[in-house]
């Protein structure tokens, strides 16, 4: 039983951070989405006519 | 409560709850359908690119091609993947599956997606390949099919993520989740990321198919299809890098070196490995030279470094759990006196250095901003990707397939001794089919085109023979890979219905 | 995890090894390639 206390208080934060899945899914899916998903929605959102479109006559 | 019943299974102990393992046999069976569908067009395909040959008219090159695409990138793969996730849950966890009519409600969602996706095809309504670029338009039942599947995975992750729920509160593991199922969960987390972007993309795309919305712009898009489209083959990393470790255990009872390092790895993974699928819009207007670099670079290789780490540790884990057998003698006595013949061991040395070596080496590379330029387009990219996806991915596949037809369907594997060729011949076959691919591209070959050399189109281009000749090697080593991928289904089937019982 | 020293993975090491040489390799004869295609100033 000792034993078993000894290992509970060993556990580091790292493991604690692994162990929470549902934490892990949150950062994935956040991290995907705003570097990748929303910035890249926002670059061509803001994307300006190319200089070489001729204005049609 | 009567509805859990369990069997324990003589060999590994696990407790295996029986709806999880008709679900888990389901999914199987019918990763397997899809896989004989598409790797029958693929070999017509591969006789088709094989210019002396040219099996198929442009037609049908492109409409086999679409299918190919779909069977094999998302349909044989994501069944199969529904299988491991019940599996890595409820059996390695020793749990009942949370939700049993939840899973069904997956597989026929799947299975109708598919089907619709594939009838489509087979009808000439979706000539637009697996990447569907607006505004190349299908018939709406096509983008329709694609949806319901995507759906039904859905569900099946969330089946999964319900069993660790199910399983952590009635207390059937301790401590952390097993390796396997930690990395089961980082597929599972990609999917959930990469389905939510594919029904972003594909509901207003279906709308816009079906004339309800005006306009898609394309590339946004080209954005999203890729946010599901590369993700995708993501999830598969992370499961094929699960079932590494799993088949090192069961081939030789390797033991990771250092758990944490790999947990870390697969961590990184489910942080970054989904951004680089900036790799398909680099050379595409509208980003910013930062948004290609930060994304294509997995986040300062980071997710790359997670590769890295896998890539030592399972050979590691093995090296030393031969070592501990007493083959001990120079650097490799190991190598050589590992069960070769074991074709789950072969299958995944091959899935290794396949993937690995041809595969990993080629896409960071041919992601590389500069050099993309002139990768782009060309044979190259399907020769990478064959050699990760083909010879990695489904490699590993076929390898745990070895054992899951004994553990899960109780069935001793039909003609022992063939089954110890096929990894060689699907993984060779394949490996030397990518090779070949990837240097007929460097000299500027076209994917996607029915004839290299421009018939009837404005501009004829002559390779030349070196050329030539290699894709006469792509096409005689497709033939050998998908004899390979005949003997796996042949086998699989043979063993369903003939093989011997076991543990019953 | 303690090793004996018979137990540690020398040849995964070599195997390692070879693959970061042979990435590099890859790597430098693609720049080396590109750079005689695309030419700058």
């Amino acid at each position: 039983m000792a034993h078993d206390d000894d290992r509970d208080k060993k556990i580091s934060y790292w493991e604690v951070f692994y162990d929470d899945i549902f934490l892990l899914f949150f950062l994935g899916v956040a991290i995907t989405y705003i570097l990748f998903v929303v910035w890249g929605l926002m670059e061509l959102g803001t994307a300006q006519p190319s200089p070489l479109l001729k204005p049609n006559i | 409560m009567s509805s859990w019943n369990y069997r324990t299974c003589p060999t590994t102990g696990f407790k295996v709850h029986n709806k999880a393992e008709t679900l888990i046999q389901f999914n199987a069976v019918t990763s397997i359908v899809f896989l004989l569908v598409g790797g029958i067009v693929g070999l017509t395909l591969a006789l088709t690119r094989w210019q002396a040959v040219h099996l198929l008219n442009d037609e049908w090159f492109y409409r086999f091609l679409s299918l190919h695409g779909i069977a094999m990138l998302v349909a044989w793969i994501v069944f199969f993947e529904m299988a491991v996730l019940y599996f890595a849950s409820a059996v390695i966890l020793n749990s009942r599956l949370a939700a049993p009519w939840v899973g069904w409600l997956q597989y026929l969602l799947m299975l109708v997606g598919g089907a619709l996706v594939a009838v489509m095809i087979l009808t000439g309504n979706a000539d637009v390949m697996f990447t569907s670029y607006v505004p190349l338009k299908a018939h709406h039942l096509y983008y329709l099919g694609i949806i319901l599947f995507a759906v039904g995975a859905i569900l099946g992750c969330v089946v999964f993520f319900a069993t660790l729920v199910v399983a952590k509160h009635e207390k059937t593991y301790t401590g952390s989740l097993p390796l396997v199922t930690f990395g089961a969960a980082a597929a599972a987390i990609i999917a959930i990321i990469t389905l939510s972007a594919g029904a972003i993309v594909f509901i207003p795309t279906w709308l816009w198919a079906a004339g309800i919305i005006p306009v898609m712009d394309s590339e946004v898009y080209r954005l999203l299809f890729w946010g599901f489209g590369h993700s995708s083959q993501q999830i598969n990393v992370a499961a094929m890098v699960s079932i590494w470790y799993l088949l090192a255990t069961l081939t030789v009872g390797a033991v990771p070196l250092n758990e944490k390092v790999c947990r870390t790895a697969f961590v990184l993974y489910i942080l970054f490995i989904c951004i680089a699928s900036e790799h398909h819009l680099l050379v595409d207007p509208g980003f910013s030279a930062a948004h290609k670099t930060w994304n294509t670079g997995y986040f300062m290789h980071l997710a790359v470094l997670a590769s890295m780490i896998h890539a030592f540790s399972v050979p590691a884990a093995t090296e030393v759990a031969l070592r501990k057998q007493g083959h001990t003698r120079g650097a490799f006595e190991w190598l050589k006196k590992a069960p070769w013949g074991n074709p789950g061991f072969s299958s995944l040395v091959l899935s290794v250095v396949g993937f690995g070596f041809l595969g990993g080496i080629t896409g960071v590379i041919y992601g590389t901003e500069q050099i993309n330029i002139i990768a782009h387009n060309n044979l190259r990219i399907p020769g990478h990707f064959h050699a990760t996806v083909v010879a990695g991915t489904t490699m590993a596949f076929m390898g745990i397939t070895w054992y899951m037809l004994p553990l899960m369907f109780r069935r001793q594997v039909v003609a022992p001794k063939l089954a110890s060729l096929q990894p060689w011949l699907f993984g060779g076959g394949m490996m030397m089919f990518s090779t070949a691919m990837m240097f007929a591209g460097g000299f500027g070959v076209s994917r996607r085109s029915w004839d290299m050399n421009g018939v009837d189109g404005p501009f004829q281009v002559n390779f030349g023979p070196i050329v030539d000749l290699s894709l006469a090697v792509m096409g005689i080593s497709g033939v050998v890979a998908a004899l390979g991928g005949a003997i796996f289904c042949l086998l699989a089937v043979a063993t369903l219905l003939f093989g011997k019982k076991v543990n019953a | 995890m303690d090793l004996k020293p018979e137990e540690h993975p020398k040849g995964s090491f070599i195997l390692i090894m070879i693959f970061f040489i042979t990435f590099s390799l890859f790597y430098l004869l693609n720049w080396k390639y590109l750079s005689e295609i695309w030419l700058v100033g």
